[in-house]
């Protein structure tokens, strides 16, 4: 479904990523995980088109996206949901998710996606009217994640979804994302938190100082020495 | 395709028809009669000093407002109100076009300067953005003052009318504002206006949910330097002599206080703003005067320092709404309507 081929990305004259391919084919949830400052940030920058490459390709199904502006990539299916839970804070929840199916036509098929979402989440329903900000923690992300289904995306990206998260609510977070996985959603999962997000995932890749320095089936990543040292104090 | 044309049909008029029901709607209507029916029975003074300009600042401060939406602040909003006065007033005078196609043709013009201005001005943000619109506004008064025996910019002259003065004109201003606003109104609450509301909240989300923020920050600058272009020329023909003067930072930063005072981002703020600063602003000669007395009698030494006193209290106002009032003055009065219907209900329940 999208290839990220030899892709090198930088700031200015700080190289961040270097030569970076991975795949992510249908239906499948992939992880990447690595610590902080890794540069899963970056990566998925990159992939939206808020950052452009310094060489490599970036093909999604088929066709390079890697020179398209964010906008064009959105509409092609391809929909990230940024670290920090990114909300539009002084519009209600309806409004937000009004603007998660901006670049969808016809108001019937928003309606319907509302709907949808609100059956995932019925807190969000009741909080209809109340301005995003007001919402807690764990209610922006669900917030978040509703919005990024309101345009019935293809791959949809995750940057650290659990970031600041209550384990209960990472659990609950996690589980949706396998539920959006089950009806049809490919999923790309950046984490930290290595253990669940391996937990959901097929395969996995680890990104180190900018580079891909491991990558294999979810199982295998769990059982690998350099991981179970780095990453879980084993 | 027709099917969504009649649902989206019916919608409206079901939006409509809700709208004619409610009471906003009373209160508009009510407003609307007191400005339409009360001018004929004011002063000339009135009418031509203190309603004209709240009408034509109205449309000014709401430019602003729909610019500042999309989270663009301009601080050389001036450059457009003077390009509107000075190129409808010029082509009207110079090509013996009617002043009212005039007037047009300058907001276009103004418009189409407000395009070229904001091509460069929407990769920048916040303080950068400020100073840059600033500069511009620089630059086009200093090329508008340059080419003095094209524009005579610097004598000024008087502006062709496209209605007398007094209450024709109050009228056509009433008329223009009334549409420019409505039309800043329904873009602003349209697919647009959300897509303005979003940059303005949160850009990087904007951009991810597939907004192109670059193509919707030119059209707000394009929209809105149009109304002000609008707003330029009536003012010429309100003040009689177009002159450099028009240009001045000051009515750059009146659109900002007036947003300010009435309510920042709502569509009701700046019409109220332009109210409250036009009122003190023409009736500060006689506040003058009477702190002048007032100050002179007690220390006759400063005697003299009536004008100085004045703009010194439009900076305590200021300062007091922005601390005391920081939405505004569109909520307290809103609070105080409610809080009067409800004593109101109250009463009639006794
Ligand atoms: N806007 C930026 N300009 C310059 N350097 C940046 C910028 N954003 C991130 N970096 C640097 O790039 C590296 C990778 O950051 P990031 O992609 O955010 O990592 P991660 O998401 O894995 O924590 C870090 O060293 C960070 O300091
Ligand atoms: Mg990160």
């Amino acid at each position: 479904m999208i290839n990220v081929e030899n892709v090198s990305a930088s700031y200015g004259m700080v190289q961040i990523l270097r030569d970076i391919s991975f795949h992510v084919e249908e239906k499948e949830i992939i992880s990447i995980i690595g610590p902080n400052g890794a540069g899963k940030t970056t990566l998925v920058k990159t992939i939206m088109g808020l950052l452009h490459p310094k060489s490599g390709a970036i093909r999604f199904r088929g066709e390079n996206i890697e020179k398209l502006p964010p906008y064009e990539i959105v509409k092609k299916g391809l929909i990230l949901i940024p670290e920090g839970r990114e909300i539009f804070p002084r519009m209600t929840v309806e409004e937000n998710l009004k603007l998660g199916a901006y670049t969808a036509n016809g108001k019937s098929t928003v309606k319907e996606a509302k709907e949808k979402v609100y059956q995932i989440f019925p807190v969000l329903k009741k909080k209809e009217k109340a301005l995003a900000q007001t919402l807690s923690g764990g209610e922006q992300q669900m917030l978040v994640i509703c919005r990024s289904l309101m345009s019935n995306p293809k791959l949809l990206i995750l940057d650290e979804p659990s970031l600041g998260l209550a384990p209960i609510i990472v659990e609950k977070v996690l589980d949706t994302v396998r539920k959006i996985n089950e009806e049809g959603v490919t999923i790309l999962l950046v984490e930290q938190n290595i253990r669940d997000s391996l937990d959901i995932a097929d395969r996995g890749y680890v990104l180190e100082q900018g580079k891909i320095i491991l990558e294999g089936k979810s199982r295998e990543l769990l059982c690998n020495n350099h991981i179970k040292e780095v990453y879980m104090g084993l | 395709m027709n099917q969504t044309l009649i649902n989206s049909l019916g919608s409206i008029k079901r939006k409509i028809v809700n709208f004619s029901r409610s009471q906003k709607f009373y209160l508009i209507l009510a407003a609307m009669a007191i400005v339409v029916i009360l001018p004929p029975f004011l002063s000339n003074y009135v009418v031509s000093e203190v309603l004209t300009p709240m009408l034509i600042f109205a449309i000014y401060a709401s430019s602003w407002n729909l610019l500042a939406s999309s989270g663009q602040g301009s601080l050389g909003h001036a450059a457009f109100l003077g390009i509107g006065g000075f190129v409808s007033a010029l082509i009207a005078i110079k090509l013996g076009i009617p002043p009212i196609i005039a007037l047009f043709l300058g907001s276009l013009l103004s418009s189409a300067i407000g395009f070229l201005i904001g091509l460069t001005c929407v990769r920048l943000k916040a303080w950068f953005l400020a100073m840059v619109t600033f500069g511009f506004s620089v630059i086009i008064v200093t090329i508008f003052s340059e080419l003095d025996d094209f524009t005579g910019a610097i004598m000024g002259f008087p502006t062709p009318l496209i209605v007398d003065r007094g209450l024709p004109f109050y009228y056509m201003s009433f008329a223009f504002a009334a549409i420019s606003i409505l039309a800043m109104y329904l873009v602003m609450k349209s697919k647009i206006g959300l897509a303005f509301k979003a940059i303005h909240q949160n850009e990087l989300e904007a951009k991810m949910v597939g907004i192109n923020t670059g193509k919707y920050r030119l059209i707000a600058f394009v929209i809105s330097t149009f109304f002000a272009g609008l707003a330029g020329g009536l003012f010429a023909q309100s003040i009689r002599y177009i002159h450099v003067s028009v240009f001045d930072p000051y009515y750059s930063f009146l659109p900002l206080m007036m947003c300010v005072i009435g309510g920042l981002g709502t569509i009701e703020g700046p019409i109220i703003g332009s109210a409250i600063i036009v009122t003190i602003d023409s009736y500060l000669p006689r506040i003058d005067d009477a702190l002048h007395g007032l100050v002179g009698s007690i220390f006759p030494a400063v005697s003299n320092v009536g004008p100085p006193l004045r703009t010194l209290g439009l900076g305590l106002f200021l300062l007091v709404i922005v601390i005391f009032a920081p939405k505004g003055v569109t909520p307290l009065i809103k609070k105080t309507y409610n809080y009067l219907r409800n004593s109101l209900k109250e009463e009639k329940s006794k």
